[in-house]
Parts: structure tokens; C-alpha cells; sequence
């Protein structure tokens, strides 16, 4: 039994290795001082970061990055704790093909629910705006957000709001006074990694930028169709820093438990 | 007076901004992309509405092994994830709830980090100089990874694994110690416990982390687009190349309905799978 | 004039009636026990009083008024839940202050009622603590002070002492009982344990599917149970069925599986009608030798000997079968398992009821 439990172990940070590794040498050849990329490590600098500090295309883009990652999470993350709200506290008519429903952006390629967006728009004549991007990236993250929330009300006591009620809060404020407070980390939870995921999304966006909206991910990929430098090690070294502290919050402060 | 409001209507309210959502942002432009699959074009003539994209998508030798390909790459990454997940999970299953929480959200670091973090990273690590290769190459002779299937299968990997550590060892976790405990004092040994026990109790897990493994799989773009070859495309590169490179929506339309279609088959079979594979 | 009045309410699931037709008053500043086993609808009829179900007919009225459409938050009831539903986000003193932050009552006025109502509870002290901190005794004491805060017009108690060990039980019960004396509220409190209806009541409510079947004090309904349910459900009694052979005046006949059983009765009986004997356990005891007069006697054989500390159990059976039952004390109780002896009663302290059907 020992035995076998030092080899789970093993197995597990080989594991951990082979997922992390890639993220690692990144963050080492962020700081390598050699020009051409990759090479072998030479030197520690900082340059890269502050050649990027420059770089005003792909600042304009991480500001529309962020826009439309705030934007999107917010609703998916209002829609997930409405509809997650109704669909724990009783047994809803087709409340198992709604909660699929609101799951199953999670089972359809980005790519395609990018072009269907592209297409419908096309159809109707109307022009690709941060608007698009939006609706785009809120329905992708809704998985996300919804789960998270529906995690969180599994273990919310509905006779608490009727405990509230009965001291004389009005349904809309037993919501505010109680709903909300208790569910709070898990809804702080959905909409950190709701930004995080709609931050760093490709496939989704590619179609549905123009060189208004483009977001950081689309003018980072077109930049390197042409070349791959060390300027793109420290962009992606601060993307994994903004994942990473997100990631220590969810599990540190909000002690969101993704396993039980 | 005001009369108590029915619950129905209340949940009903509170669903319509989710549902909203869904309509226009997916449904509705499904539906256009359906419509558009069904139309003629420059590559394929036919009058009206027909199913001539798909016939010529099947016909053609290009693309039929494009098909085949992706659904090969996909199964291929899926039994390769679970595999290497399984004994992952099982040892998750044995940990406190805060130590698996913590271990999984590591996992999920990649995921989180974006395509540009990882797709840089196997660029540097598989190149035929990188650190991973260089050293091997006197006795591996000079290896292509990046711009192979091989690559796109080691991305693709890479991508699902975390998704299904945490979905095969939420199941696994559900599963009480001391039915393992009993089985032990009735004088299991420990392959006896996980074939009997452990693998039994954790099939459904299993299959839904197929499911997922496989949908996330089919789906993904960034590991066929970027670390495959020329000669590798997939069917989500291909609707990438009829958008960006050839302008044509309807074959664009096809690929992606298509593609669809496909995944809703495989994750159909797989839930029956599922569904059967749970004993009440 | 009653404070309380349910005014014929039913309330169905589905198909299944939850609360049928039924009728109850409640008095003004009394504790009314609702006694009833699990699933026979309490906690329905709690709910529809505290506004959460909504009836399908009937009225209720309180204090005269019809509140039959009144929205549960502008009712004035108060409510101890069976779980406690206490806000797990906010400190001791927060909880018992909702109500009065719902009432915007000022910021003084919410401090010296938070702080009354602790007190009143005995739990002055821990109010800044958050109830998972608490024990379940002092969780259930923050749960009827946040209840009391608000001066309910009507105190609801739905099982508030099942999640409670027995010690703890006994001791809450007390409490539960002098903090209603204290308040003069006027409560209703659930429950299925017999015992904690008949200690805390001033008068019970016996509900059996959905239905109220007899309202009196404690005393009245373990003495005079008006139903078969009833009798069967409150004390340890034999219940022996059977037909009415003779009936006159207080007192009946009857006869059932071959024996002949006097006793009195309340409502009137007659000849061949299906009826009850009902005759507490701990009034029933177990002799050798012969019968005493006044008393009836059934030879029967003891089939299994219980020790309970103070009393001993005794279950029996006569030659045709019917099994009876005796509670003896423990120092009177010199009798084996498998030995043939008398078991009897006396004549007053058998009631005869009507039957079933
Ligand atoms: N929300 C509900 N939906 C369907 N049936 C219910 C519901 N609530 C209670 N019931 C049924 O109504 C009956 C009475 O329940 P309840 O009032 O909870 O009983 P008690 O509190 O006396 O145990 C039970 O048979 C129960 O199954
Ligand atoms: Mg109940």
C-alpha cells in the first residue's frame, strides 16, 4: 500500500511537471538577455518588459481586453446567479435541458461559436462592434460562471430566506440581505475566472475583431505569424502572473474548493 | 391586496436573462450558420437549399480526411488523457479537500493562462534545438514534434488533462473510504480494490470525463492551428482556413455544422455509455 | 373570542392533500401544541399560518383579521425553525436584529431590543460570536430571541428541539416554555413527540393525516382520547378491538377475541356497533393466583421481559392471541419471560371508544 502511494505521488508531479513545464520555460526566457528566440539562457534582464511598456498596439489591445473581459463576466456572472438561483431552489419545469442549455457553450468549438456570430450578424447586415465581442465572450464563459454559482447554492439553506421573510424582508430583500452575502465568494469566484478565461481567448475573437476591438490575443498571434521574440515571453510570463494570482485568490481568499 | 406570486412565474423571471443570453448568442447564430451550410457557393453548385456541402466535403479525398483525421486526434488525446488521469485522480481522491482543491486549481494554471503562455512554451521545449530535444538528438536522431500530429496530440493533451484530473476525481471522491476499508478486511488486494471497488463505482465519472475530454478535443483550435504541419489540418483549422484565407461562409458553415454534429453523435454514445453504466 | 382562527384551510400537492378542511382557534396568549406523527401535515399547517403556502381554500384570520393573502413579511409572525435558519453571515447580535433593521427601527432602539431579547435567552454575552461558533443549544436560544425581537403577534415553533441531544431537549423545553410565560406570546408549537406536547401545552391539537382530531388540555387528551388514532398514539396503552355487546348510562361492554371487557365510556355507544378498549400499559399489571373483584383479569403468558431502569415492560399474550401489555414498577415486578400468569386492570380504568368504522 505504501509503495503504491509513493508511486501516486510520483505519477502526480510528473504530471504537474508535463502541465507547468511549458509555462515554466517561458517565464525563464521572459528574462534571457539573448535576442534570438529560443537560445540558451545568457543573462537576467528586464528589457523585454520595458521594450513591451512601448509596444502601443498591443497596449490599446490588452485595454479592449480587459474591457470586454469585465464587461462579458459581469453578465454571464448576474445570469448564472439569477438563473442558478432558480433553478436550486425547486424543482423547475425542464430544469435539467435548462441547466444543459446554459452548459452547453462548454461542448461547442469557440471557433464555431465565432463564425455563427460572424454569420448571423452578416445575414441581419449589422457591423461587428466590442458589443459583438461581448455577447461573445459572456455566452462562453456562462459554463463557467454557472457552475461555480451552482456550486455555491448547493450548499445555500433556501429556509433561510424564508427565515427572512418571515422577520419582515420583502423577496427582493432577502435576496440583497441574505442570498447575496452567502453566495459571494462563489459569485467573486465565476467572475474572476470568467475574466481570466475571456482575457486570454483566441479562437472566439478571431473573426469578431476589427482593428478597433482587436483584443491582446489577436494582435499578439498576428504579431507573431511574422516573428516570435523575446517581448512575446514577457507578455505571456505577465499573462501567467495575472492566471496565477487569480487562480491563489480563488483558492486562498475565497477558499473556493473546485473538487467537492 | 397583493396575492402571493405563483413560484413559477418567479423562476421563470429570473431565468430570462440566461436565456436571453443564449438566444442571440448562440441559437439564434446557429441557426444562420445551419442556413448558410445549406447553401450554394463557389465551390459547390446546386439550386435551393440542399445538402451538397456535405456531400462534397464527404466526396472529396482532402476533406474526408481532414474528418478523419480530427476524430482520430481527438479519440487519440482523449484515451491518452484518460489514461494518464486516472492514477492522477486516485491519488487526489486520498488527499483533504483544501490540499485536491489546491493541487487541481495548479492544473487548471495552463488552461487559465491562455493559448499564447503554452503554444510559446511547446514552440521552445519541442523545437528540434530546444532543451527537451537537443540533448536527445544523438541518440533519437534529429525528431519534428512541433509542425506533426504528434505535436498536436501532446498541445491537445496538455489542454484536457486538467479537466479530466478534476472531473474523474470529484467522482472518485464521492466514493466512501470505508467501502475501500471493507473491501480490505474481507482480504482485497489492492488491484483486487480497484477493479472491483474503485473502478466499478467510478465508471460514470469516467465516461463523463470523456465526454468532456472528447468535446474539449474535437473543439480545439490553437493546438492543430499552431503546433500542427501544413498537412495536419483539422476540421477546426479548416473552418478557420474558409473564413480567413478563402472567404467562403458556406463551406465555413458546412465544416462547423458538421463538426458539430459529429461531437453531438460521439457525446450522445458516450452518455448512453454513461447512463447504462449507472447502477441504481 | 379566538386570537387565531384557521377557518377550514386545505392545502393539496398535487394529488395528495397535505391540509385537509381543516379548523382550528387558537386563544390569546396561550401555547397551543400541534401533536401529530411525521408527514400528517404540520409543518403545512405552520407554513400556511406563517404565509410561506399558500391554501387553496379557507381563511385564516388573526386578531379578526383576514390574513389569508398577506405576504409572509408583513404578517408579524414569528418563527423558530426546526434547523434554526440562522444567518450564517452575520454575528449573534446581527441575527436578532434582521427584523428590526426590516422595520427600520432606529439604531438605539434595535440595540436595547437585541440586547433585552439576548438576555431574556440567557445568552447575553456571546453576541458578537457567528453561530457556527455556537452550540446547538445556544444556536436554538439565538433562533428564539431573532424571533421574539420583533414582538410577533404569533410565536411558530416547527420541531425547534429534534436536532437537540435529550439532555439538552428537556432543558430547552423549560426554557422555551418560560421565555412564552415571560412574553405573554401566543405560540404554536409542532411536534411528534407525545411526551413534549403533554409537558409543554396548555392545550393540544392532535393532527392525523391532514385532519385536527381532538383539541383539550394535555391532561383531558391522554385521559379521554377521542379517537382510536389518539389512543394508540398517546401513551403506551392496549388497544383491543372488538363489537359493543351492552351499553348503559357511562359505562359499556364489549367483546373481543373472547373475552368480555367492561369499562366507561364518554360518547354514546350501541349495541353491535365496532368499538375500542383502551387501557394504559402503566395502569395494567401482572399477578399470580386469583382474580381480584372490580378488576378484570386475563389469563395470559409473558412473552418478553424488558428492563427500563425504574419500571419493567412486559409484553403477553392470552390463549386466543391478542397481545396485551404491562408497565410495573420495578420492585413489583417478579415475573419471567414464559411464565403463566394474570394480567389485569381495573374496572375505571378501561375507556371504551368507538371504532374505526
Ligand atoms: N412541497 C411539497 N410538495 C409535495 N408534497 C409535499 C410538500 N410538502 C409537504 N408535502 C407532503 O405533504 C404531507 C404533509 O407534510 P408536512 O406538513 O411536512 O408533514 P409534517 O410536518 O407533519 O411531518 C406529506 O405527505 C408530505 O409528503
Ligand atoms: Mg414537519
Amino acid at each position: 500500500m505504501k509503495a503504491l502511494r509513493g508511486l501516486g505521488i510520483g505519477w502526480l508531479v510528473l504530471v504537474l511537471i508535463f502541465l507547468l513545464g511549458p509555462t515554466l520555460v517561458v517565464l525563464v526566457d521572459s528574462i534571457n538577455s539573448a535576442t534570438s528566440f529560443p537560445s540558451p539562457f545568457e543573462q537576467a534582464t528586464l528589457r523585454w518588459y520595458r521594450a513591451l511598456g512601448e509596444h502601443e498596439e498591443f497596449l490599446d489591445a490588452a485595454i479592449n481586453s480587459v474591457e470586454i473581459a469585465l464587461a462579458s463576466s459581469a453578465i454571464a456572472t448576474l445570469c448564472a446567479f439569477l438563473g442558478g438561483f432558480a433553478l436550486s431552489r425547486r424543482r423547475v419545469r425542464f430544469g435539467h435541458a435548462i441547466s444543459t442549455a446554459m452548459l452547453s457553450p462548454l461542448f461547442i468549438p469557440e471557433i464555431v461559436i465565432g463564425l455563427a456570430i460572424l454569420q448571423v450578424l452578416g445575414l441581419v447586415a449589422l457591423p461587428l462592434s466590442m458589443l459583438t465581442l461581448i455577447v461573445a465572450h459572456a455566452v462562453f464563459v456562462l459554463p463557467m460562471a454557472l457552475r461555480l454559482t451552482l456550486s455555491g447554492f448547493s450548499r445555500f439553506d433556501f429556509g433561510l430566506l424564508d427565515a427572512a421573510r418571515s422577520l419582515g424582508a420583502n423577496p427582493a430583500r432577502a435576496m440583497l440581505a441574505v442570498t447575496l452575502p452567502i453566495l459571494r465568494p462563489s459569485l467573486i469566484a465565476g467572475f474572476t475566472l470568467s475574466a481570466v478565461f475571456s482575457f486570454v481567448n483566441l479562437p472566439l475573437s478571431m473573426f469578431l475583431t476589427t482593428p478597433r476591438t482587436a483584443t491582446l490575443p489577436v494582435v499578439v498571434f498576428a504579431y507573431m505569424e511574422s516573428r516570435i521574440d523575446p517581448m512575446i515571453a514577457a507578455l505571456a510570463t505577465l499573462v501567467v502572473l495575472i492566471a496565477a494570482a487569480a487562480t491563489i485568490g480563488v483558492d486562498r481568499f475565497l477558499r473556493i474548493r473546485i473538487l467537492d | 391586496m397583493a396575492r402571493l406570486r405563483s413560484g413559477a412565474s418567479v423562476s421563470a423571471w429570473l431565468l430570462a436573462p440566461a436565456s436571453l443570453l443564449l438566444i442571440a448568442g448562440i441559437a439564434v447564430p446557429l441557426c444562420a450558420t445551419i442556413w448558410l451550410s445549406l447553401s450554394p457557393n463557389v465551390l459547390v453548385h446546386f439550386d435551393g437549399k440542399g445538402l451538397g456541402n456535405f456531400q462534397y466535403l464527404f466526396k472529396s479525398k482532402y476533406y474526408y480526411g481532414v474528418i478523419i483525421r480530427s476524430l482520430r486526434i481527438a479519440a487519440e488525446a482523449t484515451v491518452i488523457a484518460l489514461i494518464v488521469a486516472y492514477p492522477v485522480a486516485l491519488t487526489l481522491r486520498r488527499m483533504a479537500s483544501r490540499r485536491a482543491s489546491a493541487v487541481g486549481l495548479a492544473m487548471m494554471l495552463p488552461v487559465l493562462s491562455g493559448p499564447l503562455v503554452v503554444v510559446l512554451g511547446w514552440m521552445i521545449l519541442l523545437s528540434d534545438g530546444g532543451p527537451l530535444l537537443a540533448p536527445l538528438t544523438p541518440y533519437i536522431g534529429r525528431l519534428r514534434i512541433v509542425g506533426s500530429e504528434t505535436g498536436i496530440i501532446v498541445g491537445i493533451v496538455h489542454f484536457i488533462l486538467p479537466f479530466t484530473v478534476i472531473s474523474l476525481a470529484s467522482v472518485l471522491r464521492l466514493i466512501p473510504e470505508n467501502l475501500v476499508e471493507a473491501a480490505r478486511s474481507l482480504g482485497a488486494t489492492p488491484l483486487e480494490i480497484f477493479r472491483r471497488v474503485l473502478l466499478p463505482l467510478s465508471l460514470p465519472g469516467l465516461l463523463s470525463a470523456a465526454i468532456i475530454g472528447f468535446s474539449l478535443a474535437a473543439s480545439s483550435f490553437i493546438a492543430p492551428h499552431y503546433l500542427g504541419g501544413p498537412a495536419d489540418v483539422t476540421l477546426t483549422a479548416l473552418v478557420a482556413q474558409f473564413v480567413l484565407a478563402t472567404f467562403n461562409g458556406e463551406m465555413a458553415a458546412a465544416v462547423a455544422v458538421l463538426l458539430l454534429v459529429l461531437m453531438a453523435a460521439i457525446i450522445f454514445l458516450l452518455s448512453i455509455a454513461a447512463a447504462r453504466s449507472v447502477r441504481t | 373570542m379566538a386570537y387565531l382562527e384557521l377557518d377550514r384551510i386545505t392545502k393539496r400537492y398535487g394529488t395528495a392533500t397535505a391540509v385537509a378542511d381543516l379548523s382550528l382557534s387558537v386563544v390569546e396568549g396561550e401555547m397551543l401544541c400541534l401533536l401529530g406523527p411525521s408527514g400528517c401535515g404540520k409543518t403545512t399547517t405552520l407554513r400556511a399560518i406563517a404565509g410561506f403556502e399558500h391554501v387553496d381554500s379557507g381563511a385564516i384570520r388573526l386578531g379578526g383579521v383576514d390574513v389569508t393573502d398577506i405576504p409572509p413579511e408583513k404578517r408579524d409572525i414569528g418563527l423558530v425553525f426546526q434547523n434554526y435558519a440562522l444567518f450564517p453571515h452575520l454575528s449573534v447580535e446581527e441575527n436578532v436584529a434582521f427584523g428590526l433593521r426590516m422595520r427600520k427601527r432606529p439604531a438605539a432602539e434595535i440595540r436595547a431590543t437585541v440586547a433585552e431579547a439576548l438576555r431574556l435567552v440567557q445568552l447575553d454575552g456571546v453576541g458578537g460570536r457567528l453561530p457556527r461558533q455556537l452550540s446547538g443549544g445556544q444556536q436554538q436560544r439565538v433562533a428564539l430571541a431573532r424571533a421574539i425581537a420583533i414582538r410577533p403577534r404569533l410565536l411558530l415553533l416547527d420541531e425547534p428541539l429534534s436536532n437537540l441531544d435529550a439532555k439538552l431537549r428537556d432543558t430547552m423545553r423549560d426554557e422555551i416554555r418560560r421565555v412564552q410565560r415571560e412574553t405573554g406570546l401566543t405560540a404554536i408549537f409542532v411536534t411528534h413527540d407525545q411526551s413534549e406536547a403533554l409537558a409543554m401545552a396548555d392545550r393540544m391539537a392532535v393532527m392525523d393525516h391532514g385532519r385536527i382530531v381532538q383539541v383539550d388540555t394535555p391532561a383531558r387528551v391522554y385521559d379521554n382520547p377521542a379517537h382510536p388514532f389518539i389512543a394508540g398514539f398517546i401513551g403506551q396503552a392496549n388497544l383491543i378491538e372488538g363489537r359493543v355487546v351492552e351499553a348503559s348510562g357511562g359505562t359499556a361492554l364489549i367483546e373481543a377475541g373472547g373475552l368480555r371487557i367492561g369499562g366507561h365510556c364518554r360518547a354514546a355507544l350501541s349495541v353491535g356497533q365496532s368499538a375500542m378498549a383502551v387501557i394504559k400499559t402503566d395502569r395494567s399489571r401482572l399477578m399470580r393466583g386469583a382474580g381480584v373483584a372490580d378488576e378484570t383479569t386475563v389469563p395470559v403468558r409473558v412473552t418478553m421481559r424488558t428492563f427500563l431502569g425504574p419500571f419493567v415492560s412486559f409484553t403477553c399474550e392470552n390463549a386466543t392471541g391478542v397481545k396485551l401489555s404491562a408497565l410495573m414498577p420495578s420492585a413489583d415486578a417478579q415475573f419471567e419471560a414464559g411464565e403463566s400468569v394474570l394480567l389485569s386492570w381495573r374496572v375505571e380504568d378501561c375507556l371504551i371508544i368507538p371504532g374505526v368504522a
